[in-house]
């Protein structure tokens, strides 16, 4: 009896063990782990059955690009519409993924750097470049991307294709840090200043707010 | 020889029975005209807004009501599912009492053809519950800590105060609020606790907390009856100037935080999830379908100085 109530959760952690180690790729848990440090409060709902990085991976240089790129409007046209005409513009370019959230914009283009940000850990560039509210563009710069606007702009990922939020969320937080490792981390922060850039990327609409873009890339021109 | 009789006869009366209640249930499920609402305790005011908005959309709408509250007990859900299966339901509206638990009453309500639409927490399958109106609580504890974080200044000492450990929100809230946290190397967590979502006990852990850590400067809260609680203890300790952060939005949050104790909470729309699950299970007794997708998130929304005056019962005035 003893030896059959234990079988299963040896065969478990074999199978766990096979699978992290002889599938070539790396699946780190360290939710659960950290979570379990932290004076011991074990967190209840997080099945960990589902690999966000390895779903964004999968998708970031086939979907999430191309779709950006496709979709993205060159900023002067966007907020010059978005301060004239929003109903038009959320109508034409705007898109959100459930009814009480605000909605999301693609936008591109380039502009000078006025002034680089960087006093808290989630920085940013301001540009020469007036949004709706008459108020300085800014890009984030990371480290810490604040938001969600790149998952919740593509109109492929859908809550309704998910486990639970946690799962969801994981998909933005994974998006983040694919943005961190291939935008950001490379990117000489010092330099920006006065520079031209050239952005792609996403932000969250509230009217009467400041528009803050999580780039997907960002080039200061030579 | 005999026993074989008995077993056969015992069989044949368990398939009469079978065959009779299944009858009954299938005839009581065209005579009912009552939604059952059933939700965690009404103690809670954010539960009982939930369940008094339901029920008024309901009635609003010519609907019969049942108002049941399972107190968080999954096996008193599941005797509720099963009244509420034998009255032949038209509807199930439901903040559940368990991510997992709550999966096989679920299945059972839809087996007898009646459908479920949950409320405020999801559960863990899809294709059982008809709609999942899910409250963002991963959404609403990252705009929390981001306040929290601002009005930090990105550094010094913090306490986390968890829910019920066994509640899915608890779970999420804290997961939320850490993947913004975590990424302030200068702000240090220096005690992490679970108060069962209760005010005094909250005031308890805190008092405790405060005599190994008498120099902290915030405390982050998965729920608004804590923050209450860590509040007063850090008052009555002379540390009324410690920056506490909630969850909910209650109205005692809202005037602690006109008071300029509390610096900030989050509000779930509840009211409002709760009558749109009702107008989705009206829809899909009439037609057959919602027109919308199973899982369906709403976001929260920060209370802090700027809004709070705008707050009442759950409800924020545009």
């Amino acid at each position: 009896m003893m030896i059959r109530d234990s079988a299963p959760p040896v065969f478990g952690l074999m199978l766990v063990v096979f699978l992290t180690f002889g599938s070539g790729c790396t699946i780190v848990r360290h939710d659960d782990e950290q979570e379990n440090e932290d004076g011991g409060i074990s967190i209840y709902f997080d099945t960990g059955e589902f690999d966000a990085a390895v779903y964004v991976d999968s998708m970031w240089n086939e979907r999430v690009l191309p779709r950006i790129r496709e979709k993205a409007v060159e900023a002067d046209t966007l907020f010059g519409m978005l301060k004239e005409k929003p109903d038009t513009a959320i109508e034409k370019y705007g898109y959100r993924i459930e009814i009480t959230a605000p909605f999301n914009f693609m936008v591109s283009g380039a502009a000078k750097v006025v002034s680089v940000n960087t006093e808290s850990a989630a920085s940013t560039i301001s540009l020469d470049l007036t949004g709706p509210d008459g108020k300085p563009v800014e890009i984030q710069i990371g480290p810490v991307i604040k938001g969600t606007a790149v998952r919740d702009s593509m109109d492929f990922i859908n809550f309704d294709d998910f486990t639970n939020q946690l799962e969801f969320a994981n998909v933005s937080r994974e998006l983040n840090n694919k943005i961190k490792a291939v935008v950001l981390n490379d990117l000489d922060r010092e330099a920006l200043q006065g520079k031209v850039v050239a952005f792609l990327g996403a932000f969250q609409w509230v009217e009467g707010k400041s528009i803050l873009i999580t780039p997907v890339e960002l080039k200061p021109e030579e | 020889m005999k026993k074989t009789a008995i077993i056969f006869l015992l069989l044949t009366f368990m398939t009469v029975g079978l065959w009779a209640s299944g009858d009954q249930e299938a005839k009581s499920e065209k005579k009912g005209n009552t939604i059952f609402i059933i939700t965690p305790s009404h103690d809670n005011p954010f539960f009982k807004t939930e369940a008094v908005a339901a029920d008024d959309e309901a009635t609003k709408m010519g609907y019969a009501t049942t108002v049941l509250s399972h107190d968080d007990d999954a096996n008193l859900q599941d005797q509720q599912f099963d009244t509420a299966i034998a009255a032949g339901a038209l509807a199930i509206i439901v903040d559940n009492a368990g991510a997992d638990a709550t999966i096989g009453p679920v299945r059972r309500a839809k087996e007898a053809g009646i459908p479920s639409f949950l409320i405020d927490r999801e559960i863990n399958e899809t294709g059982l519950a008809v709609s999942q109106i899910v409250s963002n609580n991963y959404q609403g504890a990252v705009i929390g800590a981001e306040k929290f974080v601002e009005l930090m200044g990105e550094k010094g000492k913090f306490v986390e105060l968890v829910g019920k450990e066994s509640d899915t929100n608890a779970g999420i809230r804290s997961k939320g609020y850490h993947e913004i946290l975590d990424q302030y190397p200068a702000l240090e967590m220096v005690a992490r606790q679970s108060a069962n979502w209760s005010q005094t006990e909250a005031y308890e852990k805190m008092e405790s907390i405060l005599q190994a850590n008498p120099d902290i400067k915030g405390v982050i809260c998965g729920n608004d009856t804590m923050a209450m609680g860590a509040m007063a203890a850090l008052k009555a300790a002379g540390m009324g100037d410690v920056i506490v952060v909630g969850f909910d939005g209650s109205n005692d949050v809202r005037d602690s935080i006109l008071a300029g104790d509390i610096k900030a909470t989050v509000l779930q729309t509840c009211a409002y999830n709760a009558r749109l699950a009702v107008q989705q299970a009206d829809k899909y007794i009439k037609t057959g379908s919602t027109g919308a997708p199973e899982k369906q998130l709403t976001d929260c929304v920060l209370i802090d100085s700027s809004n709070a005056e705008k707050l009442d019962n759950f409800v924020l005035e545009q």
